[in-house]
This record gives structure tokens, sequence and C-alpha cells, in this order.
């Protein structure tokens, strides 16, 4: 093949810009960090690191709803250990009324009956938030008084939070079912009906009243059975959520950061060989017979 | 007699070496133009005379000619057209898909902080902020999708005048062709002997263009003119020049009958015409299953004032994507209720909007985030392969430049060594008609004068 001055010229130029594109490209990897810039870069790669990336989001949202799902379930379980606690109460002076003889004890028994039931109001009313936590969907409040009788207010609706990629928890616990008002005897009517039950010293009544105590604790102790299990579930599904999130930030790390020592090795590499590139196109270009014709 | 022939022999040898000499400088000077082809000085010997004694030579014949091969120029130039294809093809694919920004900044980040805003909104209905975030994440998602639809819509129009610009541009190279197919021809044009060379050089240069910007193929007709033709129509022929025009299809016609084009001139056709449009219906299929499948799940929902949720999102027309607009209005109309009571705490037709994030649509096979991945990674293929296409295209493109360079460029030493040949061969063709004169003065001045 015949090799021209013009021959030598471009394709040393052509060999340079090769060069030179590669080293742009290695220093822009190490520069931004990013392996892959564009879908194009790596299509196979930027498929698999698009739903990484929707499930990396979806994950921290997991994290999000099961921080929210903890504070409900926490501050629900508080308010249903104080009404087991009252409750157990309760049942201690129902006993004691229904072998105490004098009435003014009675009275002053149904007295601090009356007032559980009022510190029971207070429990089932109580508000997470400006949100009433025995109330369903609803912003009523939970329990009232309509003038005869106590009435349940809010409604059946079931708050749920995705905690993981299909773990769908129930949050709240329904005051309609909690309380007793599904099942047509109600804990409030019930302790009115003790303290009246003391004061005129029906010793029947009261000990049917016992066994009342005894269901309604059952209820309460029922769904804070129902709010630790649901606090398990969120506990071992953030778990998985955190250990899926490392799994794939990695995969991700993988698939678009750069390996930075094996850039900088590329890097130099391209640098040595562009430069070895310079020589040679320094060397090659100058002789030529008219340096040597006199 | 033959003293004479003898002068006129010699002075046949000057002009040669003369010329040369002048073809060397030639050479030289135009080492580095573009398209020049390195001229060549062809010798050959002269009628000899026929003399008593036999035939004794009358010295040479010299003739300067081009040292072009119409082989390697056919190759480069098919070479040139594909490659004007692939490179402008590709280059217009990978802007499409720049568009996008994928995978940081493009619809796949706003549908992902969208469905967030659902999970936010099912755990909070009552609250406004979670409301106005919907809307906001709403309003990002269909911003990012028109802003993609009107950058396309721009890339294809500015495509369309570049084709336009190029044509006119051939136009000027067109006539410029067909004025060198009246000049040529007049200038002694004789195949394989005396030619006009640097016009030729300016004709192959013209014809190289017009193949890399249009696909023209061109022929050497016996008179010295070129036909050229796009497709099969010649758009110049002897010394008349057709005049092509593109119209808002970017189909292009010569003197109004249409035409088919190659190179550069048939990617950004094509591109205009099918690839793009057939890019922008995927996009527009993402948009609708997206649209609907919000808006079946909205409608299944209850608004803050318990009436049902209507549409989420509308769009219209040939195209969703140019046409999607947030259909609610205040933060109360998005329907994040399951049940008609629509108790400030229901969420539960939010979290059923959320869950269609890794849920088809109803009546669908894949998700939206599955669609949208499949149209980008659809788009990103392409762009990889067309890139690859027109590397190997460029490659070859590069070696057919090289076979000509290597035919038809100029190299130092050779003119160097033609430089000292043509001037020893001055000087001796001088020396011989120096010679030869002193004998002639001999014969005229000293004749006769013997024993004087």
């Amino acid at each position: 093949m015949r090799i021209t001055n013009e021959m030598m010229i471009s394709a040393s130029l052509r060999r340079m810009s090769v060069r030179l594109r590669s080293y742009e490209e290695t220093q822009a990897q190490l520069g931004t960090g990013k392996r892959v810039r564009t879908p194009s870069d790596d299509p196979a790669g930027v498929s698999r690191a698009f739903s990484l990336r929707a499930s990396l989001r979806a994950r921290e949202q997991e994290q999000r709803n099961a921080d929210d799902a903890r504070s409900w379930l926490g501050v629900t379980d508080i308010q249903l250990q104080a009404a087991t606690e009252r409750l157990h109460k309760a049942r201690e002076l129902a006993v004691r009324g229904a072998s105490t003889l004098r009435d003014e004890e009675r009275r002053a028994i149904a007295e601090e009956v009356d007032k559980i039931r009022e510190e029971l109001v207070s429990i089932a009313n109580s508000r997470h938030g400006a949100r009433p936590i025995f109330s369903g969907f609803s912003a009523n409040e939970p329990v009232a008084f309509d003038g005869a009788n106590w009435v349940y207010q809010g409604d059946a609706g079931k708050s749920q939070r995705r905690v993981g990629e299909s773990d769908v928890v129930t949050i709240n616990v329904n005051g309609g079912d909690a309380f007793g008002f599904d099942a047509g005897d109600d804990v409030f009517t019930m302790l009115d009906t003790l303290s009246t039950q003391l004061r005129t010293d029906d010793a029947d009544g009261v000990a049917a009243s016992i066994g009342a105590i005894d269901t309604a604790r059952t209820r309460v102790t029922d769904a804070l059975g129902r709010v630790g299990a649901t606090g398990n579930w969120v506990a071992s599904a953030v778990k998985r959520s955190n250990d899926t999130l490392l799994t794939i930030r990695e995969e991700l790390a993988e698939l678009e950061d750069v390996d930075i020592a094996e850039a900088i090795m590329e890097l130099k590499t391209q640098e040595t060989a562009y430069q070895a590139t310079l020589q040679a196109l320094a060397r090659a270009l100058p002789p030529s017979l008219v340096n040597f014709l006199r | 007699m033959s003293h004479m022939v003898g002068l006129n022999t010699a002075l046949t040898g000057i002009h040669a070496a003369q010329a040369g000499l002048n073809t060397v400088s030639h050479n030289i000077a135009n080492a580095h133009t573009t398209g020049y082809t390195r001229q060549r000085v062809n010798q050959t010997t002269r009628l000899p005379w026929e003399s008593p004694i036999g035939a004794i030579g009358t010295g040479t014949a010299a003739s300067v000619g081009r040292t072009r091969d119409a082989f390697l120029d056919a190759r480069a130039r098919a070479t040139l057209a594909s490659s004007g294809y692939t490179g402008r093809f590709s280059e217009l694919l990978a802007r499409t898909e720049g568009v996008l920004n994928e995978p940081d900044a493009g619809i796949s980040t706003e549908l992902g902080a969208l469905w967030n805003s659902f999970e936010d909104l099912a755990a909070t209905p009552d609250n406004v902020a979670a409301r106005l975030q919907v809307q906001a994440a709403l309003s990002a998602t269909v911003g990012r999708i028109r802003t993609i639809s009107q950058q396309w819509d721009r890339l294809s129009s500015d495509t369309a005048t570049d084709l336009a610009v190029s044509v006119t541009e051939a136009n000027d190279m067109l006539a410029e062709l067909a004025e060198l197919n009246r000049v040529i021809p007049r200038s002694g044009f004789k195949e394989g002997a005396s030619q006009p060379s640097d016009l030729l050089d300016q004709r192959d240069i013209l014809i190289d263009r017009l193949s890399a910007s249009l696909g023209t193929t061109a022929s050497y007709e016996a008179d010295g003119t070129v036909t050229l033709r796009l497709g099969g129509t010649a758009v110049v022929e002897g010394v008349t020049a057709k005049t092509l025009t593109s119209d808002a299809n970017s189909d292009v016609y010569a003197d109004g009958v249409a035409v088919d084009v190659g190179g550069e001139a048939a990617a950004m056709q094509d591109f205009v015409q099918t690839e793009l449009p057939a890019r922008r219906a995927a996009l527009d299929a993402v948009v609708v299953t997206l649209a609907d499948g919000l808006n079946f799940q909205h409608s299944q929902g209850y608004r803050r004032d318990g009436a049902a949720g209507g549409a989420l999102l509308s769009y219209g027309g040939p195209s969703a994507s140019a046409t999607l607009t947030v259909a609610i209005g205040a933060p109360g109309d998005i329907a994040a209720a399951q049940f008609a009571s629509a108790a400030a705490h229901d969420g539960g037709n939010a979290q059923a909007l959320a869950a269609l994030r890794s849920t088809p649509p109803s009546g669908g096979t894949q998700t939206v985030d599955d669609a949208l991945r499949a149209m980008v990674i659809g788009l990103a293929t392409g762009v990889a392969s067309a890139k690859r296409i027109a590397d190997s295209q460029d490659s070859l493109n590069v070696g057919a430049g090289i076979a000509r360079q290597s035919a038809h460029g100029v190299s130092l030493d050779e003119e160097m060594v033609d430089l000292v040949k043509y001037q020893r061969a001055l000087e001796a063709a001088s020396r011989v008609m120096t010679a030869i004169d002193e004998a002639l003065n001999k014969l005229v001045n000293n004749t006769g004068l013997v024993g004087r």
C-alpha cells in the first residue's frame, strides 16, 4: 500500500481523537461517579436498575409507613393497657361490693365505679394527633351519651398501612368492637348498671356484673393481643424491608456506579496510551526525504 | 537536417522535464488540499523520423493527468452514503433518548414520587397538605410527559428544517455540477489523455458531498459529463440540473416529482416519518395505561364531599402525551375514601391508587412502571444498536477513505524523488542541446577553414 503524508496525518489525528474520546469517557465516569449515564450505555443494566429504583422508592415509603404504623400501634397499646387495668380495678370493686353490707361503703364503691367509667370514656375518646384512636374512619368522638344510652359514633373503617411489599396491616382497633357496642353490651352501660346495683344493694345483680366485667376485659385484651401481633408483624416486615433495601442499594451501586480503583487504573492506562500516540506522531511526521536532499 | 532534429528532440525533453517540475510543484502545493488528486506527467515517445538509415527517435510527448481510481471512488461513495445515514440516524435517536432524561430525572422519578404521595395520602386523608402533595406530584408527572412530548415535537421540526436546509445546499451543488459538466468537455477532456485535472477534482468533491448528504449515484459519460441520479431519477444530466424541494412531511421532490433519497437526508426523513412517530406511539401507550389505570381506580373512590371520584387525568386527540392534563381542581376532589360515607380518615382508595405501583391496572397485564420501563429500554436498545452500526459504518468509511488517499494522495517523498529526477532530466537535455549547438557551431563557422 502506498502511504501518503495526508494519510499519515489524518490517521494519526483519528487515532488521537479515538484515544481522547475514551479518555474523556473515563474521566466523565469518574467525575459523575456513574458508570451509566444514559440508558443506551447499558440497556440491560438500566432495565434492571429501573425496577431496582422503583423498588427502592417503594421500600423507602414502607419505612415511612411502618414508622407511622408503629407510633399508631404504640398509642393504641398504651390506651388499651390502661383500659384493662381500669377494668381490673372495677372487678375488684365489684367483688368487694358484693360482700360489703354497709350502705355508705357500697356508695363509696359505686362512686369509684362511676369514676372508672368516666376514665374509660376518656380512654375510648383518646386521640393520636387530632384523630380519635377508636373511631374507625370517622372523625367523630367515638363514645358519647345521647341522653338515654351510650352510643358508638365511629364507623367500622379499617386503617391500613403497607409496611412490606405484600404486607398490608390494619393498625386501628375499632371502638365498637373493643368496647362491646357491636355485641350489644357496651362496657359503659354495664358499669352504670353496676353502680346502680351497688347503690340499691342488688347482690345478685353485682355478682352477674362481675361476669360481664370479665367479658368486657376479654374483649379489650383480645384487642391488645391483636395490636401486639400487628406490632410484631410490622417489626418483621421492617426488618425484611431493611434487608431488601441494603441489597437493592448494593446491586444498584454495582450496576450504576463506577468502580473507582478500576476507573483510575483505566484512566492511567488511557493517559499513557494517549501520550504514546502523541510521541509516535511527533516522531513519525517530521522525517521525510525533504530533510535529506541538499 | 539530422542536427536540427536533434535540437528539437532535446527541446521536447526540456519541455517534458519542465512539465514534470511544474507538476511536482503543483502536487507539493496541494499536498493537503481536500479532494486533491496527485497529478502525473505521462511521457510517450513521439513518432520517429524515417531516415534513410532507419527510424530515428524524435523525442518525447508529455501529458498531465490524474491518478484517479474510479472503482475506489464508487466504493467510497457507497460507504459515504451509508455512514451518512447511520451516523445521522444514531445521532437523532440519541437526542430522542436524551429528552427522556432517564434514569435520573425522567418520568420514572416523577411516578415514584406520585405513588409515594398516594401512600402518604392514605395515611392522612384528612390532611390538606397530603392532598396538595398528590396534586403537585400529578402536575409534575404530567408536566414531565408534556415536556418530553414538546421536545420531541421540536426535534421533529428541527430535523425537517435541517433536511430543507441540506436540500437547498444540494441545489447549489447540483447547479455547480451542471456548470462543470458544461466546462469540462470544452477544456480538452479526453479519457486517459491530458485532462482538466483540477476541474475533475472539484467535480469529484461535489459528488462525494452529495453522496453523503443525499445518497446520489454518479455515472461518468463518454463525453466527459457526469449524470447524477437520486433513486432512478436523473437530477443532473448534461448541463441541466433539477431543483430539489422538500415539503412539511420531509418528502423530497426533484422539479416536483417525488424522489427517493439516501444518505443523511434519508436518515432525517426516516426519523421524522417513521422512527419518532413510533417512539411517540410507545410513549402514548404508556400515558394511556397510566391515565386509564389511575382514572379507573380513582372513580371507584369518593371525594371529601362524598361525591364519586371522576377522572384524575384527562387526555384527548391523536397524541395522549401531548394532551395530558390533571383533571381535578381542588385538593378535596381527590377521591381518597373507599366508602361513600367519605369519613375523614378513610384513605382506602388512596391505598388502592398507591397499589398501582406494583399491580397492573384493572384489565391490564403489566404495571405502569413496567410499561414505562419497556418503552425506555426499547428506545435505549434502539440507540445502542444504532450507535454500534454507525461506529462500524464509520470505520468502513474510514477504510474506504484511506484506500482512496493511498491511491490519490500526494506523497512528499515521491515528489522529492520526482523533483530530483526531472531536475536531472532538464540538466541532461540542456547538455544535449549545448552539445548539438557546439557541433553546429563547428559546422557553420569552421567548415572550409581546413589548413588555415
